[in-house]
């Protein structure tokens, strides 16, 4: 027995009264207005929401297992860590949604409208996403294996390090999306649009490359749109994974990559502004001075030991950055990024402005930072 | 999610101080004020929460004022964190600032980040040249 009537959770929702945890089981509430709704936690498994308005509800962390939201109006809605497991949201408008760690699998979405909504770290396995509108959605790292996104719009969307297994993409959108270091295994990319794509790091099947429709293709590790060499997209891809494009692109204007294998010892170095620097390399008691708007990537297998990086730059580790006892090992910079496999050990001086942290989940710090 | 209708938060409301010591058996939401020794297996500020002081607890997930010395076996950040503070744990995460945005995700006083186990992954021992390896007391040595 639900906890409340279709009359009552109207009226309460109308004077803002809250239904947090309430059981609503077996409630009908198609067409509903639960503009702003308080429905956190509440067990909404299999309620019809047909057509409701949902619109800046608080709908995080319920249970809507099985739920009917088909052309439901839920913008701004918010459904982080909620469980939809199974649900209907055919033709729902989610714009700008936060759906963050939600539970989408074998969900239905076809045709919903997700723009900028933020779906990161979703478990969308098996999720039905056909022909749905995604321009600018937030996608990082979420769990997409199986999924059926034929025709699906993912212009600019960000899927960085997204598992998109076996997913089909046939005739889907992903112009300027940034799919770095996500994973196409198996994936169908049959007659997909991938124009301004940004694809470092990114594993995919070579082969299925052919079927891809694209002027060209973004394989820079920072997006920044260089070209990367090579006539198809299969070559520039190849010479990605070998690193190639990196290093020939000495011969380019402020990028330098280091190799793996290479050992710099003692060393002072500068870098102009927006250069990119890669380092794959092992880099010990090197003192490192970046221009303004530099990008310093710190490789998987890239280890700096002992140095001292000064400057307004953009740090990002996914190695390990190990400093000696002199510190502090970073001065001045704009931002610092430890990735899952990062490691950072020693101390970061912020510049007057701040510096823009970001730390992923497993990643390993040791870590003092100072105003 | 059948649980959801059994289980029990503690609410501190925004308005709300409380200085002292605050042992919960269940989750901790703070959207007020905070100061004082906090215990429990979650605690969640929101935007307007704030805590200072010593906390131990399973999950920490902030978007508020934090600080002090935090023991936690995950914490998830956003917000602002004071100075003179220590995190200690299993994992930190911190999101990526989205794109167009301007304002920093989260803002660190002078403090410390204690996070993971680098000894399970340190990258510089087998990766130097001429290193030996050293056997850790996990590892089998043969013994004649």
């Amino acid at each position: 027995m639900a906890d409340y009537s279709r009359e009552a959770v109207l009226d309460r929702s109308k004077n803002g009264e809250s239904l947090e945890r309430a059981d609503l089981r077996d409630v009908v509430l198609s067409q509903a207005d639960l503009e702003s709704a308080n429905l956190r936690r509440a067990d909404l498994e299999g309620v019809n929401f047909e057509e409701a308005n949902l619109r800046n509800a608080n709908l995080s962390n319920a249970n809507l297992r099985d739920a009917y939201l088909a052309n439901a109006s839920l913008q701004g809605v918010n459904l982080q860590k909620a469980d939809l497991e199974g649900a209907n949201l055919e033709g729902a408008n989610l714009q700008n949604a936060d759906l963050s760690r939600a539970n989408l699998e074998g969900a239905s979405l076809e045709r919903a409208n997700l723009s900028g909504a933020r779906l990161n770290y979703a478990q969308m396995e098996a999720a039905n996403l056909g022909g749905a509108v995604l321009q600018h959605v937030q996608l990082a790292n979420a769990d997409l294996r199986d999924a059926y996104l034929g025709g699906a719009d993912f212009t600019d969307a960000n899927l960085n390090g997204a598992d998109l297994t076996k997913a089909n993409f046939e005739e889907a959108n992903l112009s300027g999306a940034d799919l770095r270091d996500a994973n196409l295994h198996n994936a169908k990319l049959n007659a997909t649009v991938m124009t301004g794509a940004k694809l470092h790091g990114c594993e995919l099947d070579v082969e299925n490359l052919v079927e891809v429709i694209a002027e060209w293709v973004d394989f820079a590790a920072n997006g920044n749109g260089e070209r990367t060499p090579g006539d198809t997209l299969a070559e520039q891809y190849q010479a990605m994974k070998s690193g190639a494009g990196q290093s020939s692109s000495g011969s380019q204007a402020g990028k330098r990559f280091f190799g793996q294998g290479d050992v710099l010892r003692n060393a002072a170095l500068e870098f102009g502004d927006k250069s990119v620097v890669e380092i794959e390399s092992r880099f010990e008691n090197c003192s490192i001075a970046l221009g303004t708007g530099a990008v310093l990537r710190l490789g998987k297998h890239g280890v700096m030991q002992g140095c001292q990086v000064v400057g307004f730059g953009e740090i990002d580790i996914h190695g390990e950055f190990k400093e000696n006892e002199k510190g502090p090992g970073i001065v001045g910079p704009k931002s610092v990024t430890v990735r899952k496999d990062g490691i950072m050990s020693g101390s970061v001086q912020q510049p007057p402005t701040m510096t823009e942290f970001a730390f992923e989940h497993g990643c390993v710090l040791r870590l003092k930072i100072q105003k | 999610m059948s649980d959801n209708k059994t289980a029990k938060q503690t609410v501190v409301e925004n308005g709300t101080e409380f200085e002292g010591v605050m042992r919960s058996q269940c989750p901790v939401v703070v959207s007020g004020k905070v100061k004082g020794e906090v215990s429990a297996p979650e605690l969640t500020l929101t935007n307007d929460g704030n805590v200072q002081g010593k906390i131990k607890v399973k999950q920490l997930k902030s978007e508020g004022s934090l600080g002090g010395e935090i023991d936690a076996e995950s914490v998830e950040l956003s917000g602002s964190i004071s100075d003179n503070t220590v995190i200690r744990s299993a994992a930190l995460q911190v999101k990526l600032q989205e794109s167009g945005g301007n304002k920093l995700q989260v803002s660190f006083g002078n403090c410390e980040l204690q996070v993971g186990d680098p000894s399970k992954k340190s990258k510089s021992e087998t990766h130097s040249s001429g290193n030996k390896k050293e056997h850790t007391a996990q590892e089998p040595v043969a013994v004649n």
